[in-house]
């Protein structure tokens, strides 16, 4: 995709999310206790995103 | 380089192949994260009693040989234990030693010996979801052909991510266009959703067919790792009569530092030897306790003879089942695969949605539409 270094605003949200959900996946196999708060944080993050821009008439 | 026309069509027919399989998947994948809450609320799973302030164990051969009595026809297969409630004994019985299927499952309190529970088997309607989530009723081809459909939907999912640039490249991330038509909707919906959850969907996609390939791998490993391990034994014959089944849990548990008994084979099951136990270690951190180590213990003499590292592709397996099932950070984690599981469902919905809706448009006229000059030259 010729576009992905042309638009790099295009990409700075999917890549937040991806790094936030990979990490979220993982702390939890790695740590309990912390690691579990971690990846509960992380990993609410795409579904409050999704839920907040579905909602957000206009 | 594929043009986007050749993406599009990838996306298309991937999708369309694997989405109505999926959303079986997602559906029935619903209640099975919640499997074991599902299975104390029906009283299927009984907790051993509080209050009994005793680190006294029985020994293990007074929990076989009541599961032997319960059952006298049938064979001990397996012993198993849960990291999580180290007061149970799980035994596993099948019609013989060998048989694939088991003929019940039990679990035991470990300091009385008491009979806690029998799990039912192939009944009930958690029996049918997880029939229909694992192989279609139709065995390890099922199994094989839901992976199959787990591997379009990884292309499906990739080219997706292809597709997200052109389409979103005049849009700000996540507009959600309520105010024109109802297929604008659907479409941002399905943007939206599709790239924030692509990498919990790939994961959990992915994980799937790993775990899709259980068989294949264990029966690979059975023929060659585990079956070099017992060459030496292949030989002799001796005698069924063993030594306590105590003997071999206890040396099990102390053949390895800081790992413990996770299952123990018993002799003549594919996963052990003919004359040996073949006994399954867990770690004691969160991620050495989802792997394995084996140890073989010979059944005549109670002592360790061999043990080994498992490989790389069976330990992979080991480390996909927590990553598909999200049961490996308590209730919160669950209720999160539940409502990335509800998303994923949405998704696959308004992308059957968009289909319907302009299945005799082509694409490319569609995508210029959308896109504008700019795009349209570019396919």
């Amino acid at each position: 995709m010729n576009n992905v270094s042309a638009s790099p605003k295009l990409w700075t949200m999917p890549i937040v999310l991806a790094l936030l959900s990979i990490g979220g996946l993982t702390s939890a196999l790695l740590y309990n206790g912390f690691g579990d708060a971690v990846s509960w944080l992380a990993l609410s993050v795409p579904i409050i995103v999704c839920v907040r821009f579905i909602l957000k008439k206009g | 380089m594929l043009s986007l026309k050749h993406w599009a069509c990838i996306h298309k027919w991937t999708s369309l192949i694997c989405t109505l399989f999926m959303l079986l998947l997602c559906l029935t994948g619903l209640p099975l994260i919640f499997a074991d809450e599902i299975d104390q609320a029906l009283g299927r799973h009984i907790n051993p009693p509080k209050g009994l302030e005793t680190q006294a164990r029985v020994s293990v051969d007074t929990i076989v040989s009541a599961a032997q009595r319960l059952r006298p026809k049938d064979a001990v297969q397996f012993l198993s234990t849960d990291a999580d409630e180290k007061d149970v004994w799980f035994v596993r019985m099948g019609k013989t030693v060998a048989a694939d299927e088991a003929s019940a499952f039990y679990s035991f309190d470990a300091r009385t010996g008491a009979l806690l529970g029998e799990y039912p088997l192939d009944t009930g309607l958690m029996n049918i979801i997880l029939r229909l989530h694992i192989d279609l009723f139709a065995g390890l081809w099922g199994t094989l052909f839901l992976g199959l459909m787990g591997v379009l939907l990884m292309v499906s999912l990739v080219s997706g991510v292809v597709l997200y640039a052109p389409f979103m490249r005049k849009l700000a991330f996540g507009t959600v266009r309520y105010q024109q038509s109802s297929r604008l909707l659907w479409l941002d919906w399905h943007n939206l959703i599709g790239i924030v959850t692509l990498i919990w969907f790939l994961v959990v996609g992915f994980t799937g067919v790993v775990n899709t390939l259980a068989t294949p791998i264990f029966s690979q490993w059975q023929h060659s790792q585990l079956a070099q391990m017992l060459m030496p034994y292949q030989e002799t014959t001796l005698s069924d009569v063993h030594v306590p089944v105590q003997t071999i849990v206890s040396a099990a548990n102390t053949a390895i530092a800081h790992k413990t008994l996770s299952f123990l084979a018993f002799p003549g099951n594919p996963f052990a030897g003919k004359h040996h136990f073949v006994a399954y270690l867990q770690g004691t951190t969160p991620l050495t306790a989802k792997l394995l180590t084996p140890v073989i213990i010979d059944a005549h003499t109670g002592s360790v003879v061999a043990s080994a590292e498992l490989p790389v592709y069976v330990t992979a397996l080991l480390i996909a089942k927590p990553l598909h099932f999200g049961d490996y950070g308590g209730l919160p984690l669950k209720i999160i695969w539940a409502l990335l599981d509800a998303l994923a469902i949405w998704l696959l919905v308004s992308g059957l949605v968009l289909w319907w809706k302009k299945r005799n448009t082509p694409f490319a006229g569609r995508m210029a539409t959308q896109l504008g000059n700019s795009a349209h030259n570019s396919l």
